[in-house]
């Protein structure tokens, strides 16, 4: 990683279906190293292109985090990929202290909240889950494009 | 949303429709808003951290609005937000390289005047999965 990596990853973050030809110029390199090294950044998984999209329009209202405890024999990479499996859980996350996991998932209702934490206490080794509501910002693109990148900065 | 830089050719050879039929429904997208941009997840223990630091504060309840314009200043905070947990205010949220970087960055945020309490986790790993989310109906 070296500053034109980071200047890239800058570009990309506003745009992410920004031109390697418009990268290039714009960072005075040539079209053939902007690309390169994009495709060396998301091979080795420090990038993932995504869309922004307003979730109020899909009738998401809220956010839920719920905490996940484990059983101490439950392998927390084989839960994270069961919990992948759940519809709309966005982003899962491997933590140290009060709980073992947390899952962010958008919901719809209350009835669509209990339906995903029905869900994640299906999941193997699961032992407690605690949500937590958080209400969404929408329309804004650049909270939009932080709720695709799974943080919220206001 | 699993890949916003696939081509447009690409997307409608797997579509079966044209690539004006592609482009055309984009922008149609782009203009009502439901689609408000594009971007890039960034997994940043691929940028030499080791794990991130989650912060849960109590700030005083009349000085929240103080506390998150300094929150807001701090460089590296990755994301903040008001929670409406019953024990906790604002939550933090911050990428460290290190130990020491986990107790410095607590301190940070500790001796500001207006928190009263400060609950830490670490958070060892991040698994975005956007294309999770299910847009089957408007």
């Amino acid at each position: 990683m070296d500053k034109l990596d980071y200047k890239i990853m800058e570009k990309l973050m506003d745009n992410s279906r920004l031109s390697f030809r418009k990268i290039a110029k714009e960072l005075g390199v040539s079209t053939d190293t902007a690309m390169r090294r994009y495709k060396k950044l998301k091979k080795n998984g420090t990038l993932k292109p995504t869309i922004a999209i307003d979730l109020s329009k899909f009738g998401y209202q809220v956010v839920i985090w719920y905490m996940i405890s484990l059983m101490p024999q439950i392998n927390s990479s084989s839960a994270v990929d069961e919990i992948a499996k759940i519809p709309n859980v966005t982003t899962i996350i491997k933590a140290v202290g009060d709980y073992d996991l947390l899952a962010m998932a958008m919901v719809k209702d209350f009835q669509h909240m209990y339906k995903i934490g029905d869900d994640l206490a299906k999941v193997s080794g699961v032992t407690k889950i605690e949500g937590r509501p958080y209400i969404m910002a929408s329309g804004d693109p650049e909270v939009g494009k932080a709720c695709a990148r799974g943080f919220y900065r206001p | 949303m699993k890949d916003s830089r696939k081509k447009f050719t690409d997307i409608a050879k797997e579509c079966g429709v044209s690539v004006t039929t592609i482009k055309n429904r984009y922008s149609e997208l782009k203009k009502s808003g439901i689609v408000l941009g594009s971007t890039v997840i960034v997994n940043v223990k691929n940028l030499g951290y080791e794990g991130y630091l989650s912060l849960y504060v109590n700030a005083k309840f009349d000085e929240v609005e103080q506390f998150l314009e300094y929150v807001n200043k701090l460089p590296g905070v990755m994301t903040y937000h008001v929670t409406l947990n019953e024990n906790y205010n604002v939550h933090v949220l911050l990428p460290v390289k290190s130990m020491q970087e986990i107790e410095r960055r607590k301190e940070q945020i500790k001796n500001h005047p207006s928190v009263i309490d400060v609950k830490a986790n670490i958070w060892t790993e991040i698994k975005s999965i956007p294309e999770n989310l299910s847009i089957d109906s408007l």
